[in-house]
């Protein structure tokens, strides 16, 4: 592009300094990216902490719930007993021949 | 050699004839007629003349006074022809110039000069309008676009809170019309010629700010810009990769946006 050795040079020099600036400026980027990453990193393990506790919370509290939900389903032990007893007599009656 | 002039005007050129303000012209030969009419500045021009500009328009230009033509014969490259100017530039300021442009005020160059002579200052722009009188630049606004403060707006315009009527620092400033002391286009390494075409200013302008100065926008250096306002730029994606690559945060945390106006 040009005879003249200054200017040449000039160019050069313009071009070796673009380059340093331009890397500079590229790895501030990268670096400035990296600390972001890293934000969203932690912002997420706590999160996942966080979200694993109430998992853990929730699931004892459903256990509480369901066992609830079971024992209000059973009879009463009372009438267990007399429905059984009256099973067993009954058996025993037919054996008998008294019924 | 003569004593260093305190401006080297560079002009990339190749040469264009166009129609506007009702008269045909040689756009570049009108332009560098309006920088020296309009200043008594100390100054030389520098056209760096494409490979497609006439002879006649190179005859017309040195005619002019103290111009200097330095061929540039390769593929299209703003940032290229900018640096090769430059390079041949003795001046202690550079003021990159559009060839599409005509100075309107007086003292433009003083005024610019007058600018840059403020502590910290790396580059100042001026105020340019479009040939329908509307505003096209009053410095530049980056953040989720980068676009030109005041574009569209009246010519006069000092828009809402007076900002356009003010010497202010600003983001950037678009090297239509752009003045920057020699030792900060040398400080900083010139025009990345890897923006061929686009944000080649963006990039200068941060790389300025990057290394402490400000960019400055001086309300009085008025031009016409006869630039269309419906020009595609042609942007090209690995230009837009490139500027975010380089300056994405100062982009988006660009501290002089939003511009009310």
């Amino acid at each position: 592009m040009t005879d003249d050795p200054a200017v040449a040079q000039r160019l050069a020099r313009w071009v070796e300094r673009d380059a340093v600036v331009g890397l500079d400026a590229e790895l501030t980027q990268t670096r400035h990216q990296l600390a972001e990453r890293d934000a969203e990193v932690r912002d997420l393990r706590a999160r996942v902490e966080q979200l694993g506790n109430r998992l853990a919370q929730l699931e004892l509290e459903r256990n509480a719930l369901q066992h609830q939900v079971t024992a209000t389903q059973r009879p009463p032990i009372s009438r267990r007993v007399y429905r059984t007893t009256r099973t067993s007599a009954g058996r025993v009656l037919r054996a008998i021949g008294l019924r | 050699m003569t004593a260093r002039p305190a401006v080297s005007v560079v002009v990339p050129s190749i040469g264009t004839r166009g129609v506007v303000l009702g008269a045909e012209r040689v756009f570049v030969v009108d332009a560098v007629r309006s920088v020296l009419a309009t200043t008594q500045v100390d100054l030389e021009i520098v056209v760096v003349a494409g490979r497609e500009m006439p002879d006649e328009v190179v005859e017309s230009l040195t005619a002019l006074g103290p111009v200097t033509c330095v061929p540039y014969d390769a593929e299209f490259n703003f940032s290229a022809t900018v640096n090769l100017g430059a390079a041949h530039a003795r001046g202690e300021h550079l003021l990159l110039l559009n060839d599409d442009t005509e100075v309107i005020s007086p003292g433009l160059l003083d005024r610019m000069l007058d600018a840059a002579a403020e502590p910290g200052v790396g580059a100042v722009g001026a105020r340019l309008l479009f040939e329908d009188g509307t505003l096209q630049h009053a410095g530049h606004t980056y953040r989720t676009s980068l676009d030109h403060v005041g574009f569209g707006l009246p010519a006069d315009s000092a828009g809402r809170t007076g900002l356009l009527r003010h010497r202010r620092r600003v983001s950037g400033v678009t090297a239509a019309c752009m003045l920057t002391p020699m030792r900060v286009f040398d400080l900083v390494g010139g025009f990345c010629t890897e923006f061929p075409g686009n944000y080649n200013d963006v990039d200068y302008c941060l790389k300025v700010r990057a290394s402490g100065h400000h960019i400055v926008y001086e309300p009085d250096a008025v031009l016409w810009h006869f630039e269309s306002k419906s020009r595609v730029a042609g942007i090209r994606t690995d230009e837009i990769e490139r500027i975010q690559r380089r300056w994405l945060t100062e982009l988006v945390d660009d501290p002089f946006t939003p511009v009310v106006v």
